[in-house]
């Protein structure tokens, strides 16, 4: 097989870097670079737009160009999350956890700086994957079960007491307030109406989009407004701005373990089919802040490991994501549904054709995807200047353009006005609890892992039931299990050497 | 307003809305209510532990939690990026006539939404924003 994939991702190469195919990634890139700007707008949207104009086109240059919509709508997202606080798709949501501290602090520069290159070379991590497994996908995907991903999300939550910075009650509090809102709607398997209040808006649960977009930018609007703080960054000149963005892409090398670690992480979720780029990020959010060991308090303060290993694990999920979607047709993300609509609207089967006979084509797109990915990061490099100028202006200017955006991206995903609603609730609670210190981050996490934990669990207790599969004899189960077991007690040990040292340091 | 009585404030809510969530269970079936039922048992358990210690005195600055933001409410509504201070000029401090008047504008937001369409209500809003703050600070743009 890999005879076969040498001379197929040469071809795929040069069709990509040929004249005038390479102007099809570069408008594809920009386009969704300044289509994701706007928070609420994704790849998908800007895919399902261009799809009636390019359905006359022949089939290279609309892999090119949807390859490019993929990876290029992923970078831009970190950019607004880092110097507003505004998550640009939810799966920058666990970027700016620490990316905006870092802008307050006045490093944006860094910020942005270390979320490019993380980008980039978790992009091409995640490509690696991807040319690597294209012999034994089949297998590595059927690997995953709902046992599997049941025990996924039980280490996804236990790294919730790492979270909670001491305050543990109210930390799991939280995680089961986000849990019991992600249960708003229908149940997954037997239909039924829950929590609805009679409301036909809460009948397809909670849209995350606004909620997000509440939870975090409004919440800093509401902040901004309350604290009449000048400027953002504390700053009002550029120079006196202390970050530098080589500082940034150097954190990729400095902390190449949890890089590695972060992408590998991005990659295996990416690979999940219905899973998502969101949980990618903050699953790797909180083993960053898990294996910080002692300095691990700095997250959530601008802490760049916050910063490189969520953005590290979003890129990343694109190349696993295209794995289930050229091996089965099955599609791993938003953006691979719409890609793949698009390879059967022009004739192209996925399968074992496409990693067969047409395997030039499907590196076509992988190619494009990757080059997309690698020219948002230079791009947004090129433009860290003005952009962190931003940082600088009056936060009296700002407020009405963030809360506009704000409004825009909530409005603008569904065209629902109780959207704008449920942001700026969101965005009331958000900052209540910023000001009574509840800690947000759990109930994000139990919101985005909780429908998949739910429908996980029952569906691997039926299976158990029926005497289908033996929990205790799979081996991917038992290591994730080991895993969230060695969370828990790592977290236990450090809490409690941290709590015998303070008297002695401290007092 | 007091601190305390804020805290309390919303641990109750919270409390309320545990609890409207787990009266709504009561009529769901066998499949749907197992997981929510008991996720909302123990967040309940949970935010009364919470309240039980929102309603103990407020907790003096010792030497293991030497960090008096920490537990501030004016502090924290303060607290942004360093420097702040010097250039809001020490502005900040907490009042609820304050967080109305902030609230207000984000009422204001909606209703003009509402109202006229996010097209118009967003320059709308934008203008009126800068404009009552222009005022405010004597004609400076």
């Amino acid at each position: 097989m890999f005879e076969s994939i040498v001379p197929a991702a040469w071809d795929g190469l040069c069709v990509v870097f040929s004249w005038p195919n390479i102007l099809y990634p570069i408008a594809g890139t920009l386009l969704a670079m300044l289509f994701s700007v706007i928070p609420g707008l994704t790849g998908a949207t800007l895919m399902a737009l261009a799809i009636p104009f390019t359905f006359h086109w022949d089939l290279v240059p609309v892999l090119l160009l949807f390859g490019a919509f993929v990876g290029g709508a992923t970078f831009m997202g970190s950019i607004t999350a880092i110097l507003f606080n505004i998550p640009g798709r939810n799966s920058n949501a666990a970027t700016l956890l620490d990316g905006y501290p870092m802008a307050q602090k006045g490093e944006a520069k860094t910020a942005i700086g270390c979320s490019a290159a993380a980008s980039a070379l978790g992009s091409s991590f995640g490509v690696l994957v991807l040319i690597l497994l294209i012999p034994v996908v089949r297998d590595v995907i059927l690997a995953f079960g709902p046992a599997e991903i049941l025990m996924m999300t039980v280490w996804g939550f236990t790294t919730l007491s790492i979270l909670s910075r001491g305050n543990v009650i109210k930390s799991l509090a939280v995680a089961g307030l986000g849990l019991l809102l992600s249960f708003i709607g229908h149940d997954p398997r037997t239909a039924e109406l829950r929590y609805t209040f009679n409301s036909l808006y809460l009948r397809d649960g909670l849209n995350l989009v606004p909620l997000f977009l509440g939870f975090f930018a409004l919440a800093e609007v509401f902040n901004l407004m309350m604290s009449g703080r000048a400027t953002i960054s504390g700053k009002t000149r550029v120079e006196q701005l202390p970050g530098k963005v080589w500082t940034g892409v150097r954190a990729c090398y400095r902390h190449a373990g949890l890089f590695l670690r972060s992408a590998t992480i991005g990659t295996v979720v990416g690979a999940i089919p219905g899973i998502g780029a969101t949980v990618a990020s903050f699953v790797a959010y909180a083993h960053a802040r898990q294996s910080a060991g002692a300095d691990g308090d700095n997250f959530g303060k601008g802490d760049i490991r916050g910063v490189l290993a969520p953005e590290a694990a979003n890129d990343a999920k694109d190349g696993g994501a295209l794995l289930p979607t050229l091996a089965f047709g099955i599609p791993g993300s938003v953006g691979t549904a719409m890609l793949l609509v698009v390879l059967n609207l022009h004739g192209v089967a996925p399968g074992r054709e496409m990693l067969g006979e047409n395997l030039n084509v499907a590196f076509v797109l992988i190619w494009a995807m990757f080059f997309s990915n690698c020219l948002t990061s230079i791009v947004g490099l090129g433009s860290v200047g003005p952009l962190t100028r931003l940082t600088t202006v009056r936060t009296d200017l700002l407020v009405p353009v963030i809360f506009a955006l704000v409004t825009v991206g909530a409005y603008i995903y569904r065209g629902v006005f109780a959207d704008v609603l449920v942001a700026v609730i969101f965005g009331f609670i958000g900052y209540l609890m910023k000001i009574l210190d509840w800690p947000r981050i759990p109930l994000l996490i139990a919101l985005v892992l909780g429908p998949l934990f739910e429908n996980s669990l029952l569906i691997t207790l039926k299976l158990q039931q029926l005497g289908t599969i033996n929990f205790w004899s799979r081996p991917i189960a038992m290591a994730m299990l080991a895993l969230s077991v060695g969370s828990l007690v790592w977290t236990y040990r450090h809490t409690r050497k941290r709590t015998n040292s303070e008297p002695k340091t401290r007092g | 307003m007091d601190e305390q009585r804020l805290k309390i404030g919303f641990t109750l809510v919270l409390l309320v809305f545990v609890i409207q969530i787990l009266v709504l269970t009561l009529d769901l079936g066998r499949i749907a209510a197992l997981v929510p039922a008991w996720v909302g048992l123990v967040t309940l358990v949970l935010l009364l532990v919470q309240l039980f210690f929102d309603f103990r005195p407020a907790k003096t600055i010792t030497a293991r939690d030497p960090d008096p933001g920490r537990f501030s409410l004016y502090d924290r509504i303060k607290a942004g990026a360093p420097g702040d201070a010097a250039l809001s000029g020490g502005k900040g401090a907490f009042e609820l006539s304050q967080m109305l008047r902030v609230s207000m504008w984000f009422v204001l937001m909606l209703v003009c939404i509402y109202l006229v369409g996010l097209l118009f209500a967003v320059p709308f809003y934008a203008f009126l924003y800068w404009n009552r703050r222009a005022q405010k600070a004597g004609g400076r743009p």
